[in-house]
C-alpha cells in the first residue's frame, strides 16, 4: 500500500514544492530579526529562489506562478506593485533560455551564473527604484545586500538541492 | 498506423502551439507587471487599499511566524544573558543609585513644574493613549524600510499616528487594514518629518535616505548644527505630536548633516502607537470653537480624550 500512494503523493508534493518553497522564502524575508548591531538588509532570498527553480525545475515554476510570488513579496515588502514581479520575470526568462548552458554544469557554475544574475536583478531594481523615487537610492547598502545575498546561495541551493533529490527518489 | 500517424502529427503541431501559447503569457504577464507599476502611479489609493487587504490577510501567519522567530531569539539572548549575569548585575546595582537620584530630582521639578503650571493657568496638552502591537514583519532594506504591526482598525489605529518605541520615535502608520498596520520608518526614503533642534529649536525636516542614518534638510540659510545636538518633533503639519525623541545629530559635513536614532526597531518586538486624538496626515481634524473649552471633534463625530 505504501509503495503505490508514495509515489503519487511524491508526485504532488514534488509539483508544487517549487511554488510553496518560494513562497515560504518569501515570508522568511520579512521575518523580524532581533540581532543587537545588525545592519537591517536581508539576503534576497526569494530571488535565491526564484533562481534556483529557474535553473533546475522551471516547468515546476511557470511564468505565472512567478508573477504571483512577484506581487505577493512587491505586496510584503512595501515595494511598488510591480517592481519585483517584472524583475523576477526577466530573471526567470533569461535564466530558462541559458537552460542548456546551466544543464548539467557543477555547482560552481551556476554560483557564479547566480552571481552574474543576482547583479542585473538589484541593477534593475535600483533603476525602477531610482526612477519611481525620483532619486537616486544609496549604492553601498545595496553592495551589502549583493554580498550577503551571494555568501548565502550556497547555503539555500545545497538545502534545496537536497529536497529535490530526496522526492525525485521517492517518485 | 493511420491513428498512430496522426497522433505523431497532433503532438507535432501541440509542441509550437504550446511554446507559442508560454511565450505569449509570459510576455503578458511581464506587460501586466509594468502596468501594475504605472497603476500604483496613477492610482496609489487603489494600490495601497489592495496591499493593506493582503497584508490584514496574511497577519494570521505572519502572527505565527513571527513569534517562533521571537521565541528562538529569546531563547538565544537568555542563554547569552545568563553568561553575563553577574557582570550585568553589578551595572545594575550602579545605575538603580544613579536612578534613584534622578527619581529624586524628577520628583522635585514634578512638584516645581506643577506649582509653575498652576501660576500661568496652564492649559495642558492632550494626553496620548497607547496602542501596544508586536512587529509581525520587517522589510527593512536597501530599497524600502516598513514595518509591520498586528494591530490595525479594530484596536484603533490609524493611519498618520506616530510609532514609537520606549526610546524614541521610529517612524508613522503609513496603511492600515483591521488586524494590521505598516510602519513606514524613519529610515524610509519617503519619510519626511518635521522636527525641531533643541535646545536652540532650529526648525528642520528629517529625510530617511535608507541608511541608518538619516538626513536633516530644509534648514534656513546661514544656520550652523552642531554635533550632538538633540532633535524632537516639531509638531508641525498636524501629522505628530511636539517633542518626541528623534535622535541627535551625529556629525556635520557641510551641507550633508546626519542624524543617529534613539530608537532601533531591530531591537524592539513591540512597538506602541500613539493616539493623540489627532487624525494624522490623512484625516484633518476639525475644530470647533468653544467660547468655554476648545474640543476637537474627529471626523465620524467621535470626541477625543481631551484632558
Amino acid at each position: 500500500m505504501k509503495t503505490s500512494t508514495w509515489p503519487l503523493a511524491g508526485n504532488l508534493i514534488m509539483r508544487v514544492s517549487p511554488f510553496i518553497i518560494t513562497l515560504c522564502l518569501v515570508l522568511a524575508s520579512i521575518l523580524p530579526i532581533y540581532i543587537q548591531g545588525y545592519p537591517g538588509v536581508l539576503p534576497l532570498l526569494t530571488l535565491m529562489g526564484v533562481f534556483h527553480w529557474a535553473v533546475y525545475k522551471p516547468a515546476l515554476l511557470p511564468a505565472y506562478s512567478v508573477f504571483f510570488i512577484g506581487l505577493i513579496h512587491d505586496i510584503l515588502h512595501g515595494f511598488p506593485l510591480g517592481v519585483n514581479t517584472v524583475v523576477f520575470l526577466i530573471i526567470f526568462g533569461v535564466v530558462t533560455s541559458q537552460h542548456r548552458f546551466f544543464f548539467g554544469k557543477s555547482f560552481t557554475v551556476v554560483w557564479i551564473g547566480f552571481g552574474i544574475v543576482l547583479a542585473g536583478s538589484i541593477l534593475m531594481i535600483w533603476i525602477l527604484m531610482s526612477l519611481l523615487n525620483s532619486t537616486l537610492i544609496k549604492v553601498p547598502i545595496i553592495l551589502f545586500q549583493y554580498i550577503l545575498t551571494l555568501g548565502l546561495y550556497p547555503v539555500l541551493g545545497w538545502c534545496l538541492l537536497r529536497w529535490q533529490k530526496f522526492l525525485l527518489k521517492r517518485v | 498506423m493511420g491513428i498512430k500517424d496522426s497522433a505523431g502529427l497532433v503532438g507535432n503541431l501541440a509542441h509550437p502551439i504550446k511554446t507559442v501559447a508560454q511565450r505569449f503569457t509570459y510576455v503578458a504577464l511581464v506587460v501586466s507587471s509594468f502596468c501594475l507599476i504605472m497603476f500604483g502611479r496613477i492610482d496609489p489609493i487603489f494600490v495601497e487599499r489592495f496591499r493593506v487587504s493582503i497584508t490584514d490577510g496574511l497577519t494570521p501567519l505572519l502572527n505565527v511566524t513571527s513569534r517562533l522567530t521571537s521565541s528562538i531569539f529569546t531563547l538565544a539572548q537568555e542563554v547569552i544573558d545568563l553568561n553575563n549575569t553577574r557582570k550585568s548585575n553589578g551595572l545594575l546595582i550602579e545605575e538603580n543609585n544613579r536612578l534613584l537620584k534622578w527619581q529624586a530630582l524628577a520628583k522635585r521639578l514634578e512638584v516645581e513644574n506643577k506649582a509653575l503650571h498652576d501660576l500661568l493657568n496652564f492649559v495642558p496638552s492632550r494626553k496620548a493613549n497607547f496602542i501596544a502591537a508586536r512587529i509581525i514583519a520587517d522589510t527593512s532594506g536597501a530599497f524600502a524600510n516598513s514595518v509591520v504591526l498586528n494591530a490595525g482598525k479594530n484596536e484603533s489605529v490609524q493611519k498618520g499616528q506616530a510609532a514609537v518605541t520606549g526610546e524614541g520615535l521610529i517612524g508613522r502608520v503609513s496603511g492600515v487594514g483591521f488586524r494590521s498596520a505598516r510602519i513606514l520608518l524613519v529610515t524610509d526614503l519617503n519619510s519626511r518629518i518635521p522636527v525641531i533642534i533643541q535646545p536652540r529649536k532650529i526648525r528642520a525636516i528629517l529625510a530617511g535616505d535608507n541608511s541608518n542614518y538619516p538626513k536633516l534638510i530644509h534648514l534656513s540659510p546661514g544656520i550652523n548644527v552642531e554635533q550632538g545636538e538633540k532633535i524632537v518633533t516639531s509638531g508641525h503639519g498636524g501629522v505628530f505630536p511636539p517633542g518626541l525623541p528623534v535622535g541627535f545629530v551625529k556629525s556635520v559635513d557641510q551641507s550633508l548633516i546626519k542624524v543617529r536614532l534613539f530608537a532601533d526597531h531591530k531591537r524592539a518586538s513591540y512597538v506602541r502607537v500613539l493616539d493623540y486624538g489627532t487624525s494624522g496626515i490623512v484625516e484633518m481634524p476639525l475644530l470647533k470653537l468653544d467660547p468655554q473649552r476648545p474640543t476637537r471633534i474627529l471626523k465620524g463625530g467621535k470626541k477625543s480624550n481631551e484632558d
